[in-house]
């Protein structure tokens, strides 16, 4: 006996076991659904995660410098740690790389180089060379470079790297033409695996990194810097550890030395005579000429930030210098300009709105009118004096020793009657141009930044305020040895003013000079390389630093000093230097996260990163929603069908005296159960479900995640959330149908029909006609609306407007299938069929809801697939990208002539636009990371010119922007990266919304880490879809305050023009292979951006066709019940002549009713709502795959049919009649 | 001139233990016009009887002619035709199918081949005017009354001018009242239609209405029925 609610419950639990069975297989469909939703989710993190560990084995932390160091600094630091070992590395992010292989000739790009000693893999957790290291010039390829290059171990490779050291490019001085080293034939031995320390990469990337992994003797023999290095690696022995922790403590035992920062601190003492150098001293004391040190750069230049340091950390201490490299000096008369009052040195005071580098501070500050007259070469003034070539000029700061105010010769000319800039000359020059105080010079000289790779001459007219002394030597310079004095030279004899640079201050003859420039003007063999061995470059031109300071004569956005001077005490010379050493190590502490001095804790970023990602598992439940929803409706319609086989024992009870709230219970305890056995299972299919998903991704989905990575993982916290969420919506969907079947009269439930015999409320009718009014009405409103929007947003809008018509469509749908409505007399097999739909409305309508919006959803989403456009790619129908910057313009015809010769004519009419490229991390869709540095391209003004100039040419898509008349054009606005001065920025909305999440809406902020610190950018254009997808775009000069450091292109944009591609492509890698340029097509690198967000839709479309296919699952059920509780009438019906095929068939029109009209109106919704957007977009649509997946349900359906019509048939007249 | 000739039909059922015979040797005659009820317990064979007589079920030997067709010879398309052309059923229950309206139930013979004629409008409607239920035409079944209801399976059947009617226990579910209207009708209307009329019931009663009244086993005699009482 079970008398209590759980008895009856389980006895009929066992009863009614097979049609609960169905209602379970229902509630495991829609938990295998959502476990298997965030399963995907575990398994995204988890693999990304893996690959993170995998690829980085123990490597903790990473510190990757901008100049190279001792590596003691490194090594030491290693030894305060236990369990840690620092190993000394050089790196380079981007190297390229070549391979000659059976007479083919293979490159690959943006190859990262690893030169590392043998402690790297002494200490590697695993090493894969097999307890083996790297001998000279031996490499190890990971598997993925390997592949590109075509080369197996004991092929030989070649490797191009940019020279680190020296000058930068883009300043006159720097090595524009060949600034590449190359590693030739360097041996592969070892391939390594992707996911092995073969793999390792400082950017988070799924796909895997090209890696070349060399010895690091052989690297540093070829930089020839000794032993120092640029990077060092952290590994720790043990696993767990804590890398920011353990990055803390490295960095806090870090101490750079001056010379760790590319710096040269030197003291330069001048005594005489100077017996050492074979001076006579003829008795006499030696006397000190000059005494002080010297903190320059090995780059020439210091940058801005390092000279801020130390100028604010050692105030009162020094002196600044810069020192620049004049073409040409020359006597000349003043023009009337010149002459102006305000130009006046009496009217000329220091400003204090302006910075440091001259910038102003403040909004409308300006430079005012006593700007100095700078004009560009080609327009000649009168001179008075021949052309002096090649000289250098210094700006020296008032508290230096070198006080010019004392050789002005105020006697001839008084201070207020200069007019600036003034200057002093030397001796040797006032009598080579017979030049006196008063008189005008004109000097000319490169802008200290070329324009796109080219020196650009210009010229300054400046009047002589006095004339400084220098001796003559009666020794020149030989070979090393300086020159030899008889009387003693003055303070001004002081070559030392000017900063070493290779191939200039290291020569013995001008005529020797080696220069990125063709020396242009004439040198004097006699005069000018007189002076040049008598003194070599000691400046003949003297400004005060202030005046170089204001008007920026000589600066860059490399820096505008060239040493700092710090005087001596003589007294306590010793103590002084070790003093001022820490002070100035002390003040260079605040730019070691910009000099790149500081340990970054590389393994917790990028597990940060994966952890980050793009939540797959609500990606997935998103994409399955709608498997969901028909699982929930399925359960639901499955429930309703099992209850109207019970109508009469639900009359039985409360005839008995049960109550409502008693039956409620015990139906809800009972389907409870059936709900816990189904998620149960549900738990094993979602597991097969993400495999199943995995698989796919892997597979015909691999365009989502780039790279085939993804591994099955499943937390016990998904699989409980997944379960417990399905059981749950189950449950709520059964306890809606519990309420209604009990809400049922007694008496309407003993008759035990399941057919709504009675006729309509005309209230309902009203409604649902209302209701359907209403929202066609509605739908054609936000269809209008649709017509002034743009992109997505349109095509969302028209997606929106079709479901209102849908749900309308389906509105009129239950009206037309009302029972009774129809009047017209037909025995025809459709009427009946009709009929036969009309005896349970709600029913058929649910089934037919079910098709029509999972039709709807498939047939529609196809318009979301993009197919590449010219707009993607404003025009340029090229793409490329060098592994080492390229300095000069390649859109210059006389550039392209100098390096590819006859050749270059195949490029004419093609027009290409480079850009500054500060590479970072991909955030396009192509990388599930999460992005925190992304890509940074600057952007030339040609680009906004060429929008202004041809406007008939292609122009990007735009999903919005600023200035929509010339959306480039906002770039150009200044932007100093402070919340309140944010740089402006364009960038793919695609980047900006899934990406970096951040940005997405015009004049939103950007905030985005750049060493150290945040820097704002302001979103002032949207890129539609476009090839630029991941990078944020800037303007060039913004680009340019914002990474000074960096010269050259190595990113462009290519318009082939009437030339085809491929032959410019051709032309373009062969004339730049050392740089490793690799064009591709636009179209191919779009079409890959785009194949990302068609795979979602092809994902969401696959996974709206298996909701359909559970609703098709539910036609079957539906139809299997229908011919069930017929069975009685089609006996009655072949009893009075219907013949079976005529019932097959009418039973066939029935299913092809209810399948066919969901899917038609489903996809006539579609194609009404959306055609208008296909029509004004022009979207190229994929109607295969939808049509496909649409025809596999039609086949299941009909299956359902066919099943239903055996059932049917198979049951015997008598049977029927009986009711048996 | 209709005739149904039934001749030493025997209907026996193979159970895993025994065969089982329901019907032994059941001689039958009827003419134009003529009418039989059958009577018996409960599981003696009347409606199984009946239903071989429609067809619906077969013979495990004798011989079975309407008009001298013998219907088991027929192939299945044929034997549906011929049931609809020949046969009409009324059931205890009355099968009206719930989507159809009362003509429409009535007309489901006429549409077994396709759409019904306007004669078969007519004497459908002539029919529901017959049975008295001229104002509910349009209604479907869920409307009507039981009695109502059998009226319109009544009307059904004898829409395609059935040379032999077939009813079990048509008055089965129906009050006392009812079912001397429904008798009326169904003893009436085949009558005046030139049909034959099988009527197998539990109700002394409505078998008293036949023109004869035989118990089953009494069929199993080679009785023939002849007119009158």
């Amino acid at each position: 006996m079970a008398g209590n609610t759980a008895g009856l419950a389980f006895r009929s639990l066992r009863f009614f076991a097979k049609s609960h069975i169905a209602i379970a297989l229902g509630v495991a469909a829609a938990t295998a659904v959502i476990v298997g939703a965030l399963v995907i989710g575990d398994s995204m993190r988890s693999s990304l995660r893996d690959l993170v560990l995998s690829r980085l084995d123990n490597v903790e932390c990473l510190l990757h410098s901008r100049s190279f160091f001792e590596p003691d600094l490194v090594e030491q630091v290693g030894q305060t740690q236990a369990d840690t070992a620092v190993v000394p590395t050089i790196l380079f992010s981007s190297t390229s790389v070549e391979a000659r292989r059976n007479q083919t000739l293979t490159r690959a790009s943006r190859v990262q180089l690893l030169a590392v000693a043998n402690d790297f893999w002494e200490n590697l957790g695993q090493n894969p060379l097999s307890g083996e290291t790297l001998a000279e010039d031996e490499v190890a390829l990971n598997a993925a470079l390997a592949d590109e290059l075509g080369v197996q171990a004991g092929d030989e490779i070649t490797i191009t790297i940019s020279d680190p050291t020296g000058i930068p490019s883009d300043n006159p001085l720097g090595e524009r033409e060949d600034k590449s080293i190359v590693l030739p034939r360097q041996k592969v031995v070892a391939i390594l695996r992707d996911d092995s320390i073969g793999g390792i990469s400082f950017t988070a990337n799924q796909a895997s990194a090209k890696n070349v992994i060399a010895s690091l003797s052989t690297v540093q023999d070829i930089l020839e810097c000794g032993d120092q290095v640029n990077s060092a690696i952290a590994l720790h022995k043990s696993p767990g550890i804590d890398t920011q922790s353990l990055c803390d403590k490295l960095n806090l035992a870090l101490s750079p030395s001056i010379e760790d920062y590319g710096l040269v601190f030197r003291r330069y003492r001048r005594v005489f005579p100077d017996t050492s150098i074979g001076e006579q001293s003829d008795g006499q004391d030696p006397v000190v000429i000059y005494d002080y040190f010297q903190l320059s750069s090995q780059q020439l230049i210091l940058d801005d930030f390092t000279s801020e340091q130390i100028a604010e950390k050692l105030p009162d201490q020094h002196s600044r210098l810069i020192t620049y490299l004049l073409n040409s000096i020359a006597k000349t008369k003043p023009e009337e300009s010149d002459l102006r009052s305000d130009r006046a040195a009496a009217s000329f005071e220091p400003r204090e709105d302006l910075d440091i580098r001259g910038l102003a501070l403040q909004p409308g500050a300006s430079m005012g009118d006593s700007r100095p007259v700078r004009s560009e070469a080609g327009k000649e003034n009168e001179l008075l004096s021949r052309r002096v070539p090649y000289s250098t000029v210094v700006g020296i700061e008032q508290n230096s020793n070198l006080h010019l105010r004392n050789f002005s010769t105020e006697q001839r000319l008084e201070y207020g009657q200069l007019r600036v800039p003034y200057c002093w000359i030397n001796s040797w020059l006032a009598e080579q141009l017979e030049a006196e105080p008063g008189d005008w010079l004109e000097a000319r000289y490169f802008q200290p930044e070329t324009v796109e790779g080219n020196e650009t001459e210009t010229s300054l007219r400046m009047q002589i305020a006095g004339i400084v002394p220098l001796t003559e030597p009666t020794k020149e310079y030989t070979r090393g040895r300086p020159a030899q004095y008889s009387e003693p030279p003055t303070i001004f004899n002081d070559p030392n003013l000017t900063p070493a640079v290779k191939g200039i201050t290291d020569q013995d003859s001008m005529f020797s000079w080696d220069t990125p420039f063709e020396l242009t003007y004439k040198i004097d063999a006699k005069l000018d390389e007189g002076y040049f061995k008598r003194h070599r470059l000691t400046p003949k031109l003297f400004f005060p630093y202030y005046h170089t300071s204001r008007f920026r004569l000589f600066a860059s956005r490399f820096g505008q000093t060239t040493a700092f001077r710090f005087p001596i005490d003589e007294k306590k010379a010793e103590s002084q230097e070790a003093e001022l050493r820490a002070e100035i190590e002390d003040a260079l502490q605040g730019t070691r996260a910009y000099k790149g001095l500081n340990f970054i804790p590389i393994r917790q970023h990028q597990l940060t990163a994966a952890s980050g990602t793009t939540p797959f598992d609500a990606l997935f439940l998103s994409l399955s929603f709608f498997v969901i929803v028909a699982a929930i409706m399925l359960v639901y319609l499955l429930f309703k069908l099992s209850i109207q086989t019970r109508t009469s024992e639900l009359g039985i009870l409360q005839a008995q005296g049960y109550s409502p709230k008693r039956i409620r219970r015990l139906l809800m305890l009972e389907f409870a159960l059936v709900s816990i056995i189904g998620s149960v299972a549900g738990i094993g299919l979602g597991l097969i479900y993400a495999n199943g998903l995995i698989e796919l991704l892997q597979s015909w989905w691999i365009g989502a995640i780039s790279t085939r990575f993804l591994s099955f993982h499943a937390s016990s916290l998904s699989i409980t959330v997944g379960t417990s969420t399905g059981l749950s919506m189950c449950l709520v969907a059964l306890y809606f149908g519990i309420r209604k079947a009990c809400a049922r009269q007694p008496l309407a439930n003993l008759k035990g029909s399941s057919v709504d015999w009675g006729r309509r409320n005309p209230l309902l009718t009203g409604i649902t006609l209302g209701g359907a009014g209403v929202l066609g009405i509605a739908a054609i409103a936000l269809g209008f609306t649709a017509m002034n929007q743009a992109g997505m947003a349109k095509a969302g809008t028209f997606f929106g407007s079709g479901m209102l018509l849908l749900l309308s469509c389906l509105c009129l749908t239950r009206q037309f299938i009302e029972p009774g409505k129809h009047k017209r007399i037909s025995g025809n097999n459709w009427t009946l069929a009709l009929r036969a739909i009309g005896r349970n409305p709600n029913r058929s309508l649910l089934t037919i809801g079910l098709l029509s919006v999972a039709s709807f959803l498939i047939a529609s989403m196809g318009v979301f697939q993009i197919s590449p456009s010219e707009k993607g790619y404003g025009g340029f129908n090229l793409l490329a990208e060098s592994s080492l910057p390229i300095y000069r313009n390649l859109a210059s015809g006389s550039i392209r002539a100098d390096r590819l010769g006859d050749q270059a004519k195949e490029l004419a009419g093609s027009s290409i636009v480079p850009m500054r490229a500060q590479f970072g991390e991909d955030a396009s869709c192509n990388n599930l990371f999460q992005v925190a540095r992304p890509t940074i391209l600057g952007v030339p003004n040609s680009l906004a010119e060429m929008h202004d100039f041809a406007p008939e040419s292609v122009e990007f898509e735009w999903a919005a922007a600023r200035t929509p008349e010339n959306p480039w054009s906002a770039l150009t606005l200044y932007g100093y990266g402070s919340e309140n001065a944010p740089i402006p920025v364009i960038l793919d909305q695609n980047t900006a919304m899934w990406s970096l999440k951040q940005g997405a809406a015009i004049n939103s902020l950007i905030k985005i880490p750049i060493d150290n610190e945040v820097v704002y950018f302001r979103t002032v254009g949207l890129l539609s879809n476009s090839v630029l997808q991941g990078k944020l775009l800037i303007s060039q000069e913004n680009f340019e305050r914002l990474y000074p450091e960096l010269s050259g292109y190595s990113f462009f944009l290519i318009n082939s023009g009437n030339k085809e591609a491929d032959k410019v492509t051709e032309v373009l890698e062969s004339g730049w292979a050392n740089e490793g340029l690799d064009v591709q097509p636009s179209e191919e690198v779009l079409a890959k951006f785009l194949g990302v967000q068609n795979t979602y839709i092809m994902a969401f479309q696959s996974l709206g066709a298996l909701g359909l296919l559970l609703g098709t699952f539910g036609l079957v059920s539906v139809q299997l019940r229908s011919v069930l509780e017929r069975r009685r009438e089609f006996a009655l019906m072949r009893a009075i002549g219907f013949a079976p095929k005529r019932l097959s068939t009418i039973l066939a029109i029935e299913t092809t009713l209810l399948l066919g009209g969901g899917m038609l109106i489903g996809g006539l919704c579609s194609l009404v709502a959306l055609l208008p957007y296909v029509w004004e977009v022009g979207p190229q649509l994929n109607f295969i795959s939808p049509l496909g997946m649409l025809a596999v349900v039609a086949c299941v359906g009909m299956a359902a049919a066919i099943i239903a019509i055996s059932s049917a048939n198979r049951q015997s007249v008598l049977s029927g009649l009986r009711s048996e | 001139m209709s005739e149904l000739r039934v001749e030493g039909l025997v209907k026996e059922f193979q159970s895993s233990a025994e065969t089982l015979r329901i019907l032994d040797g059941i001689q039958l005659n009827l003419s134009e016009g003529q009418d039989i009820s059958i009577v018996g317990p409960s599981g003696c064979g009347k409606s199984t009887l009946l239903y071989i007589l429609g067809t619906l079920d077969q013979p495990t030997s004798g011989s079975v002619q309407l008009n001298g067709v013998d219907p088991f010879s027929l192939k299945p398309q044929e034997l549906s035709d011929f049931r609809n052309e020949n046969i009409g059923f009324v059931f205890q229950d009355h099968h009206l199918l719930p989507q159809l309206s009362v003509l429409e139930n009535v007309l489901l013979p006429a549409m077994a081949k396709g759409s019904p004629s306007k004669e078969a409008l007519e004497r459908a409607k002539y029919l529901i005017d017959s049975v008295g239920l001229d104002a509910r035409t349009e209604h479907l079944p869920a409307a009507l009354s039981g009695g109502e209801r059998q009226r319109v399976a009544v009307a059904r059947a004898l829409l395609q001018h059935p040379k032999l009617l077939l009813a079990d226990e048509p008055t089965g579910n129906l009050d006392a009242k009812t079912t001397e209207s429904v008798a009326e009708l169904l003893f009436n209307l085949p009558k005046q239609e030139g049909s034959m009329l099988v009527v197998v019931t539990h109700s002394d009663w409505l078998a008293g209405q036949a023109t004869q009244c035989l118990r089953l086993d009494q069929l199993q005699t080679a009785s023939t029925p002849t007119q009158g009482a």
